[in-house]
Order: C-alpha cells, then sequence, then structure tokens
C-alpha cells in the first residue's frame, strides 16, 4: 500500500530532491541512472523520483524522454533513451492516452469490436517496444507502470458492462499492461492504479494541469509515484529483512499467559481476539514467504508451549518457529543468540513487541534491528504489519518458500553434529550431494537474490542483479555456475554461487558466495576444485581469486591462503594450476554439468 | 503579501530573493519557463490556501499581476 503523500509532502520532497540532483550531478558517479518514458508531461518527475530514490538507498540521476513518445525513443536507435545509456527505464503508458480514441470518440464511434482490437493492438505495440528496449539494452531492468483512470470513456453509462460505457475495454488493457512481466524477469510492472486506491487517482490529479502543461499528475501524484517506483526498486535489489521475532503475551495473543491461563487469553473468532488471530495471519503468509518466524519472549516456555498446543485460536504453530528463545533473560541477548543460531545478522531482523519499554531496549542495545512502533491498539496492528516496508519483495521464489524447512533440518544437522565422533564421520553421516549447473532460466532469479542477500560468505560481494547476471551469460568469457547441496535431512535447493571469468591465460573468480546454512562441510572446496577444472579446460595457466572485505565477510578473509593461493598484493590471490591439484573432498558426492 | 509571494518564487526558480525585483516579469527572470511558472502557481496556490483559475494561470506573470489577482479574489494577505 501507498500512503498519501500531501501537497505538502510533495513540495518539501521536490525541494530536497532538486538539491540532491546538483549534489550528485556535481559529486561521485550515481549508482544508477533511471530514464523515464511517459504517454504525459512529467517534468516535475525528476526530483520527486531522485528524493525517493534516494531514501531507499539508491543515488540516482534521471533523465526523461520527450512525453507522448514511447514506443519511437524505443524503436530508434540514435534516441534520447539509447544517449541516456540507463540502467533502468520506467515506462509510464496512461490508458487515456494508449486508447485515446475510445476516450476521446467514446466507444459508440467505434464499429463493434474495434474497442477490443483497438486494445490488442495498443497492447501489441507495446510489448513490441519493450522487447526493443530490452534488447537494445541489455543490462537494463524495466520498471512498467499500470496507469489507470478513475474516469470510463462514457461516465453517465453506469452499467460496467455496457459497451456504451468502454470499461471493459479500459480494465482489457490494463489486464495485460499486468502481464508483460512475463516477458522477461527484467520487466517489473509497478501496479499504480492499484496502490493508488487507497487515496483515489482523482486525488492526485488536475485538470487544470492537464489542460496547461499536458501533465495527469500534480505534484503530490508525482511524488507518490516516485515514492512507488523506489519502493520497487529497493524490493528489486533484495533489501527485505529475512527474520521476524515476535514477542507473546500481549502481541501474538492478547493477555499474559503465565497470569490469565490459556482459558483468559484474548485469542479467537470473538471481539478483539479476531485483531490477534488476523496479526498471526499475518505473520504466517510472512513465513509462507519465507521470512523466518523466531519467538523471543519473557515466560515459562510450559506454558507458551501449551497455548501453542491447546489453544484453539492459535493460527502459529510452533513448527513455523525456526528458532525460539522463551526465558527472562532480557531480549538483546535473546536476539544475539538467535542471530547466532541461525548464522545471521542482526540487521536481518525485525522485532514484534507491544512493550514500548522492550522496544527500547532492543532499539539501544541493538540498533542494526529494526524495531517497528507496533500500534497500542491492537484492532490496528494486522494493517501496520501488513505494510511494513522491511519485507516487501517482488516475487516469492521456491528457494523463498523452502527456506523455513532448511534452517529447522539444520537445527537437526547441529544436533547431529554434537553426537558424532569425529568431523569427517559427521560429515560421511551427511550423504552430501552437490549438484553444480550452468546458471540457465530458470535459475537466473534466484542466482541475483544470492548476490543481493549473501553478506558472510561471500568473496567480493558484488551485487549482481538479474540484468547483470543475463549480461554475463551473454557472454564467452564468462561462465556462471550455480550449486545445491542434498543431504539426507533433505535439499538445500540453490545455495551457491561462483562466476568465473576467462581472459587470456588467467582465469579469474568474480563472484564465489554461498549461503551460511550449508559452510564448514567442505561444500566450498568442491565448488572451488571444480572451478580449478573449468579454467584447465579452458586452457588458463592460473586461477586468480580477490578477497574484497567488508564488515561482514571476515570469515573469509584467509579462503585463498588457506587453500595455498599465492597472494600477488591487495587481496588478489592466484594459483599455478599447473602444479596444484585441488581434488574435490572426498566425503561429497559431486555432480556437474555434462560439457564441463 | 508581497513578501510572502516573493519567498515563494525564490524557491520555486531555485534563486535568492533579491533577485526578484517588483516589477520583473518572467521574460526577466533566469528560470521562469512555462514548467516553473505551474510550479509557481501551485505553490502559491498552497502558501495562500487560494484557487487560481486555468484562465488566470497563463497571465499571472509578475509578482504584481499575481498579488492584483489574489486582492481580487478576497485572499487574505
Amino acid at each position: 500500500m501507498l500512503t498519501a503523500v500531501s501537497p505538502t509532502d510533495a513540495a518539501r520532497r521536490r525541494e530536497r530532491g532538486r538539491a540532491l540532483q546538483q549534489e550528485i550531478a556535481a559529486g561521485e558517479p550515481p549508482d544508477a541512472r533511471f530514464h523515464v518514458l511517459s504517454s504525459f508531461n512529467v517534468d516535475l518527475l525528476p526530483p520527486m523520483l531522485v528524493e525517493a530514490l534516494e531514501r531507499s538507498g539508491t543515488r540516482a540521476e534521471v533523465t526523461l524522454g520527450e512525453f507522448g513518445q514511447i514506443a519511437q525513443e524505443a524503436l530508434q536507435p540514435d534516441s534520447g533513451l539509447y544517449r541516456a545509456e540507463p540502467d533502468a527505464v520506467v515506462v509510464v503508458p496512461a490508458v487515456e492516452d494508449m486508447l485515446g480514441p475510445l476516450f476521446e470518440g467514446g466507444p459508440a464511434s467505434l464499429a463493434e469490436g474495434d474497442a477490443e482490437a483497438l486494445v490488442d493492438q495498443r497492447l501489441a505495440e507495446l510489448s513490441a517496444t519493450i522487447d526493443a528496449l530490452l534488447d537494445r539494452l541489455v543490462g537494463v531492468t524495466c520498471y512498467l507502470v499500470v496507469f489507470g483512470t478513475h474516469r470510463a470513456p462514457v461516465e453517465h453509462v453506469l452499467d460496467p458492462g455496457a459497451g456504451h460505457r468502454g470499461q471493459a475495454a479500459v480494465e482489457r488493457f490494463q489486464a495485460g499492461v499486468r502481464t508483460l512481466g512475463e516477458r522477461s524477469e527484467r520487466v517489473l510492472v509497478v501496479d499504480w492504479d492499484w496502490h493508488v486506491r487507497s487515496v483515489g487517482s482523482a486525488a492526485y490529479g488536475d485538470d487544470r494541469l492537464w489542460y496547461l502543461g499536458r501533465m495527469r499528475l500534480a505534484p503530490a501524484g508525482l511524488a507518490a509515484l516516485g515514492e512507488l517506483v523506489a519502493q520497487h526498486v529497493a524490493a528489486y535489489r533484495g533489501e527485505a529483512r529475512k527474520v521476524v521475532a515476535v514477542d507473546l503475551d500481549g502481541t501474538v495473543w492478547g493477555g499474559v499467559v503465565g497470569e490469565v491461563g490459556l482459558q483468559g487469553l484474548e485469542l479467537g473468532e470473538e471481539g478483539l481476539g479476531l485483531a490477534f488471530q488476523d496479526l498471526q495471519r499475518e505473520l504466517r503468509k510472512l513465513h509462507d514467504a519465507g521470512v523466518l518466524l523466531v519467538a523471543c519472549s519473557k515466560n515459562n516456555p510450559e506454558d507458551v508451549h501449551e497455548a501453542f498446543e491447546r489453544h484453539h485460536g492459535m493460527v502459529l504453530r510452533r513448527e513455523h518457529l525456526v528458532a525460539e528463545r522463551v526465558n527472562w533473560q532480557d531480549k538483546a541477548t535473546n536476539l544475539r543468540e538467535l542471530a547466532a543460531e541461525l548464522n545471521l545478522g542482526l540487521d536481518s531482523f525485525v522485532f514484534l513487541d507491544d512493550n514500548p519499554v522492550e522496544r527500547d531496549w532492543v532499539s539501544r542495545s541493538l540498533p542494526q534491528v529494526a524495531v517497528p512502533d507496533l500500534p497500542e491498539d491492537p484492532a490496528r496492528r494486522p494493517a501496520f504489519l501488513r505494510d511494513l516496508p522491511h519485507f516487501r519483495r517482488i516475487t516469492v521464489t521456491d528457494a523463498d518458500t523452502q527456506r523455513a524447512g532448511s534452517y529447522r533440518a539444520q537445527g537437526s544437522r547441529l544436533r547431529l553434529r554434537s553426537d558424532t565422533l569425529s568431523f569427517d564421520e559427521f560429515l560421511r553421516s551427511l550423504e552430501q550431494e552437490v549438484t553444480i549447473e550452468a546458471v540457465h532460466d530458470g535459475s537466473v532469479a534466484r542466482a541475483a537474490q544470492l548476490c543481493q542477500r549473501t553478506n558472510q560468505f561471500n568473496l567480493t560481494t558484488r551485487r549482481h542483479t538479474v540484468a547483470d547476471i543475463e549480461r554475463m551469460r551473454a557472454s564467452d568469457e564468462v561462465e556462471l555456475y550455480t550449486l545445491a547441496l542434498q543431504d539426507r535431512f533433505g535439499d538445500s535447493g540453490i545455495t551457491g554461487l561462483a562466476i568465473l571469468r576467462f581472459e587470456d591465460e588467467e582465469a579469474e573468480v568474480d563472484t564465489l558466495l554461498m549461503s551460511c546454512r550449508v559452510l564448514g562441510r567442505r561444500v566450498e572446496d568442491a565448488f572451488l576444485s571444480f572451478l580449478g577444472d573449468r579454467a584447465r579446460a579452458r586452457g588458463a595457466h592460473h586461477l586468480a581469486g580477490r578477497y574484497l572485505p567488508t564488515p561482514k565477510n571476515a570469515q573469509v578473509e584467509r579462503f585463498y591462503p588457506d587453500r595455498d593461493f599465492e597472494a600477488t598484493g591487495e587481496g588478489a590471490y592466484r594459483l599455478d594450476l599447473s602444479a596444484q591439484a585441488m581434488p574435490a573432498p572426498p566425503e561429497i558426492a559431486l555432480r556437474v554439468p555434462a560439457n564441463a | 503579501m508581497r513578501d510572502r509571494l516573493r519567498a515563494v518564487a525564490a524557491e520555486v526558480f531555485g534563486v535568492p530573493a533579491a533577485e526578484i525585483p517588483d516589477g520583473a516579469t518572467n521574460q526577466e527572470i533566469p528560470g521562469w519557463d512555462s514548467l516553473r511558472h505551474l510550479e509557481l502557481m501551485l505553490a502559491v496556490e498552497m502558501e495562500f490556501g487560494a484557487q487560481i483559475s486555468s484562465e488566470a494561470m497563463p497571465l499571472l506573470l509578475s509578482l504584481e499581476v499575481i498579488e492584483e489577482y489574489l486582492r481580487e479574489q478576497n485572499v487574505a494577505a
């Protein structure tokens, strides 16, 4: 949902946006260049978009195409679009512009069937336009805005199905635009039409600006559009938090279970009990989308377990929790322990607690943890949770839906590890099978997601996007491989990525990363051994690698030297492939692509 | 009213208020183009809680004329 933007907010954002534009133009190169192609005049948009992007972590430069020339810009190789060399293109095809004849003359001016034909023809044009743009700009991401209207072509005919009203044709066009996202991983549909519902598109327009300047959005509308695009950019960059840590008493159910007992809890279909239940439903949806749930409560574990197992109103089950800390320790300590147990940074956590004192303590002692101010009124909390920005993502992948299961299996693995005699025996007992595959259409999204999310076991922390990966796939000098791991507890799915660049007689590891879930089991050695084999197969004499330090990847600082790579300065390392064999660890079964 | 108008205009055009003399029209002020003019009209509406008609907008091309229009609309200074 998009919160309403007032004209005063818009003026403030424009002011700040203009200052940022000057600062960015004068300083370091921007993180990204955005080019906007719109069917109507959006000359006032750039400062608003720059401001919204900056707030969500992207310093961008924004350029505009001539309005009303979306197709021309995309189809002519020497247009402003291509001269701008953008990293992202925002396309805004307003339905009123795209279906001009329908709005101007009304459906009655068209012969039967012509409204539909017009819609289909415009959709085909738009789709060809987007294809051309993606084709010519290999690395570009396209944000396609579904820009609707609150006016049917003939508003005084009321029946939505009446041909004379023209509403069906408008809806057919909008539905068609929404499906254009299926054409490529690089097209992200920004559904302005939907997100603007809470405010109303009429509130963001101004007929005077349309007639005097061919603008369909007043400044407040442009600020809201900039905000919505920026939300999608941030979600695409994979900045969603991974864990939600929830308090129980007063948060997940009403009342203190240790005091009022099971029957005294406010939770269920009656009255406010439904608000607590709905909050649990929202948490459950986060779980299903791949966010890890952990409980962090000051309580007796027996009371809590009884509530989970026996209260008829519970939507959440203990199996939805990947970890729990139900004790009398302070919550900051509990969160630190949970982070260590899950092998995740505290900056992956969102902490939900109804008690402002606990929130204050956690946010003071652990500033990395996001601590939203849960509303005092339980009735407002389900909507509050739905609108939290921390969990926004573009879509849900298989890896997301399997994540919780995989973390739970890791718990069992850890327990197994402590019972086992030697580390080698432990590894053998896991029956590990590593599958390495070249990145393909079906794994591009996951590969990019790993680049965005992996912080700890990541040698170079290069945040490649889908577009970057597509570009590398198209090159003969680059090979990209994913790694998946299976063991007797289950399938971890794709949890590793390596990118190898070939130049002369050297193969350089551009990227080598693995999810923390599979570390400490020699899987990384299996991967490196495979990369050595690839390098040899391509005739390279050396395998080169690099360690680029970040605040989070100290654990791989000695990755290359520990494997007999020779330091060549500034975090660069090199291995002589003729002198070193680099065999794969014997306790891992390795499946590699047939051509490799 | 004139000083408030001048401050609003200075912010919209991104120039110091001193560079917008009383009698100056859009021809003389750098940055006062048709786009900025619409922005100025919206900013004036916001500052004074006024409504400017689309017919008047293209004509209000100096601070004096804007002030006159606002007074005709009985907008309080």
